[in-house]
């Protein structure tokens, strides 16, 4: 009983039971997961595995049709998006979500602003300076130092890439979520991207879905493993490589139900 | 020196905006009682509606056609106020304020959950509501409306010497102008910008989207709600006539010919469209045949409206004379992209 007590206490996730239907289709289908602080986690599987909808279900930008989300030990199943970064949880979206008319800075000061508050105030304080200062040192942070004052509708794609990272990293969270960062990157973006997640303060939770393995395994720990909805293998990143099934799944052999029995044993 | 083209044109522009601001200021010097009042004055007021519906379309994505019906709000409430209560007509304006800004947040509150075309279609259907109301109920005068509204004393008479008033609706119309462009820029500002932008990820970064829509409705009813006490004023009378589809229609027309984009849009398209609802009687009787032709040659030219063509035009120039500046000094060709 302790042990488990202790075990509730170190996991800053815990998904129940977690279900969420689209008229037929199940994109999210019974998924438990438990994820420890500092944890860093790759979710991987193939398109249409439900692995952004699992995001969005943790992110609150869908509710679930049943099951059960808890963060940090408080139940946060209906908790409406906005107030979920109160709670730590940050996420980048697969499809940059971004402020194209306004600059670098001014995207970065609006996360900043999202979890400082007074989203009402119609007057300049001194602290929107300080905001400011803040939103140039994370964009900084992420490479972007030379095009702070840019419309970042005239920003390059990997670029608005780096952008999405420093918006998540606005309001010091502790579960962060990037949905394939690396998507649509050159080498040397990947390689530069890599060096910044692992240079992530180690207490932040990381939630990673990715396709590109270089990237996913040498950030990761653990790894997630989904596949229709379901959550197929789990386990460290070298089980995880030396796994049939995902070799099954990537290749594209198809998968057979007990080799899943399998990997889970 | 290359330079020289450059600062010319700098120079030219600078001259050019103080010469208008000179003519703007000494118009009811400069020009006959009618000018001053029938060009002068009724742009000035209908540039102030149109900045409402610019303020909402251009900072938060939101095309209102309500403005109308808030402005009506205010008509007749300081109407109503001043004719028969005998308040003050400073106060009675601000409680005009106060009651359309009220009623906006209210409003706001319901239609704000709808987006696009569909919050287009509430405050359509409320604009014709707020008609109907009025043109109906026998406490607003029903079809006559409400006579007799006296500005106040400071004021004078507008239609007699059209001084007081012209100035009044100019300092309101340079407040309101400034208060828009520094409120873009404080955080609810930045907020709006947001939720034009990107309402999911605002969500997802801890804003309440709703509610900064809310807010945002309220403010440009704050707007509408001084073009319409102003309009009582000016016409020293308010009926339904003054809030029916086709002033709704026209509002739009005067955002789009001015531009949608851009707040200074506001009373250029006003100027241009009072121009020719004013002088295009004398040689045809088809208005809404010409202003119709106006709208579409100007949307046909740019969709940034009138205001648009304006900058484009001044980038143009800028780059023709920029060219130069490049090849002698790169860096300053990308501290202007900067």
């Amino acid at each position: 009983m302790p042990a488990e007590a202790g075990a509730a206490e170190a996991a800053v996730l815990r998904i129940h039971q977690l279900s969420c239907r689209f008229g037929g289709l199940r994109a999210v289908d019974n998924v438990d997961l438990s994820v420890a602080r500092g944890e860093r986690r790759a979710i991987l599987g193939p398109n249409g595995a439900g692995k952004t909808t699992l995001f969005n279900l943790i992110s609150g930008d869908v509710f679930p049709t049943a099951g059960r989300i808890e963060v940090f030990g408080q139940d946060a199943t209906s908790t409406p998006a906005r107030k979920r970064i109160k709670l730590g949880i940050t996420r980048t979206y697969q499809t940059s979500r971004l402020f194209l008319p306004l600059t670098v800075l001014e995207n970065v000061y609006l996360a900043i602003l999202g979890v400082a508050g007074g989203h009402l105030r119609p007057l300049r304080l001194p602290q929107d300076r300080a905001y400011r200062e803040q939103a140039r040192a994370l964009a900084e942070r992420v490479g972007l130092r030379d095009r702070i004052a840019v419309t970042v509708g005239s920003l390059s794609h990997g670029e608005q890439r780096q952008l999405e990272i420093a918006l998540a990293l606005a309001g010091s969270p502790r579960i962060m979520m990037l949905d394939e960062p690396a998507a649509g990157l050159s080498p040397a973006e990947r390689g530069a991207l890599t060096e910044l997640l692992l240079s992530l303060d180690p207490s932040v939770t990381l939630l990673v879905v990715e396709h590109d393995m270089d990237v996913a395994l040498r950030v990761a720990q653990v790894v997630t493993v989904m596949h229709e909805g379901r959550i197929v293998a789990e386990g460290s990143t070298a089980e995880i490589r030396a796994n049939p099934l995902v070799h099954d799944l990537y290749l594209g052999r198809g998968y057979s139900s007990r080799s899943a029995s399998d990997a889970r044993s | 020196m290359k330079l020289t083209g450059l600062a010319g044109w700098l120079w030219l522009k600078r001259i050019g905006l103080a010469g208008v601001g000179v003519i703007v200021v000494l118009v009811p010097q400069l020009f006959s009682t009618f000018t001053a009042s029938a060009i002068g004055l009724q742009t000035l007021v209908l540039g102030i509606a149109a900045a409402s519906l610019i303020f909402l379309n251009a900072v938060v994505g939101m095309v209102s056609l309500a403005q109308t019906a808030l402005y009506g709000i205010a008509g007749y409430t300081v109407a109503k106020l001043a004719v028969e209560q005998g308040v003050d007509p400073w106060v009675a304006a601000l409680i005009a304020v106060l009651i359309t800004v009220v009623v906006a947040l209210l409003f706001g509150a319901l239609a704000s959950r709808s987006e696009g075309i569909y919050f287009l279609m509430i405050t359509l259907a409320s604009a014709v509501i707020a008609y109907y109301f009025f043109s109906q109920v026998s406490a607003f005068g029903s079809h006559e409306g409400i006579n007799g509204v006296a500005p106040p004393a400071l004021l004078g008479k507008p239609f007699v010497d059209p001084t007081g008033m012209y100035y009044t609706a100019l300092i309101c119309s340079l407040l309101l102008y400034g208060l828009i462009v520094y409120v873009r820029r404080t955080p609810f500002g930045y907020a709006l910008q947001g939720v034009r932008d990107e309402p999911v990820r605002m969500r997802t970064l801890g804003f309440n989207v709703p509610m900064l829509r809310m807010a945002a409705f309220g403010f440009g009813a704050l707007i509408a709600s001084i073009a319409g006490v102003l309009l009582v004023w000016y016409n020293s009378n308010v009926s339904p006539g003054a809030i029916d589809l086709t002033r709704t229609i026209d509002l739009l027309t005067i955002a789009v010919i001015g531009g949608l984009g851009r707040i200074e849009g506001a009373w250029i398209g006003a100027l241009l469209f009072t121009i020719v609802q004013t002088y295009s009687p004398q040689y045809t009787d088809r208005f809404e045949t010409l202003i119709g032709l106006t709208f579409l040659a100007v949307v046909l030219a740019s969709p940034g409206g009138l205001a648009g063509i304006a900058i484009g035009l001044d980038r143009w120039v800028r780059r023709r004379l920029g060219e130069g500046l490049e090849r002698h000094g790169p860096g300053q060709g990308r501290a202007d992209a900067g």
